[in-house]
């Protein structure tokens, strides 16, 4: 069997305007371009270990994204008018630890870059007592 | 979406439907475009701002929900949107946006974000039923093709709610 390892890298669609999509995710989510490669009109920009290729050619995508301070940012981001598809919403709760510590909630809020692509924002926090 | 509101409602039942993650602040701007005010808030300057915002404009949109605070908090001062009285207001919205699923192409994250602000504000009431294990994972993507589980556990919900009240509950 092959040794697969972590993901590496994920592509997501440029959209016709490689500089508002990219101006997107360095002004509203502050993620800086690591590379841009101009022809043939490629970014990239590293979310921890894995890096976003951003390139016209593939359909728009999604992807998830860790954050800390989820509803702090949604409220801050949402008073200069980024559009949020969906504010900070409870997707499961994870009771028996099997994605992480026991008894934490994931949140998540989503919204688009302007190629289209879904940005989900997650946030794991310690669970209410139910 | 069709609009789960009809424009005839009390601030105080828009306000809970917002505040539970029925509506979105478009819908509170199409509420109040829509809305006959009474003399008592019709020349109210937070009404007045809900009904002359351009809903198209992502910044001042994000305002709404504070404006009809504002205003609530001004008409209705002693009202708390955790009080019993809001709690009965958040199970009518809650069912009315349960109804809309069944008959609408509502998508199941709209039925699935009331779930948190419910449990948060009203601990865990019983009018909710098991709506969290229905909802459990259902993010943005999840299609109603996705979710007949969702279906079956809302029309229970519906059933047990129309029992409880035939019944002389709540």
């Amino acid at each position: 069997m092959p040794a697969i390892g972590a993901v590496r890298q994920v592509a997501l669609s440029a959209g016709r305007d490689l500089d508002a999509t990219l101006a997107f995710w360095q002004g509203v989510l502050g993620m800086k371009v690591h590379a841009r490669y101009d022809p043939p009109g490629i970014a990239f920009i590293l979310a921890g270990d894995v890096r976003l290729l951003f390139t016209d050619g593939v359909p728009a995508g999604t992807v998830y994204l860790d954050i800390a301070g989820l509803e702090a940012f949604h409220a801050e981001a949402k008073a200069a008018g980024v559009p949020f598809t969906a504010p900070p919403t409870l997707v499961h709760r994870d009771t028996d630890g099997r994605f992480g510590p026991a008894r934490e909630s994931e949140w998540m809020a989503f919204l688009k870059d302007p190629a289209g692509n879904t940005i989900g924002l997650v946030e794991r926090l310690p669970s209410e007592p139910h | 979406m069709k609009s789960l509101l009809e424009g005839n409602e009390d601030p105080r039942s828009v306000l809970i439907a917002r505040e539970i993650g029925a509506i979105s602040d478009a819908d509170i701007i199409n509420w109040a475009n829509r809305h006959a005010a009474p003399q008592s808030y019709a020349e109210d300057i937070d009404y007045l701002w809900l009904v002359r915002c351009n809903s198209r404009n992502a910044t001042t949109l994000g305002r709404a929900h504070g404006h009809l605070r504002s205003l609530i908090k001004r008409l209705f001062p002693d009202f708390s949107d955790t009080s019993m009285e809001a709690s009965e207001i958040a199970r009518e919205m809650f069912l009315r946006r349960l109804r809309t699923y069944l008959k609408d192409d509502v998508d199941p994250f709209h039925v699935c974000r009331m779930v948190a602000p419910i449990e948060g504000r009203y601990e865990f009431p019983h009018w909710l039923g098991d709506l969290y294990s229905a909802c459990d994972w259902t993010d943005e993507h999840t299609t109603r093709e996705q979710a007949p589980h969702l279906r079956d556990a809302i029309q229970r919900i519906l059933a047990d709610n129309t029992e409880n009240l035939a019944n002389g509950g709540f």
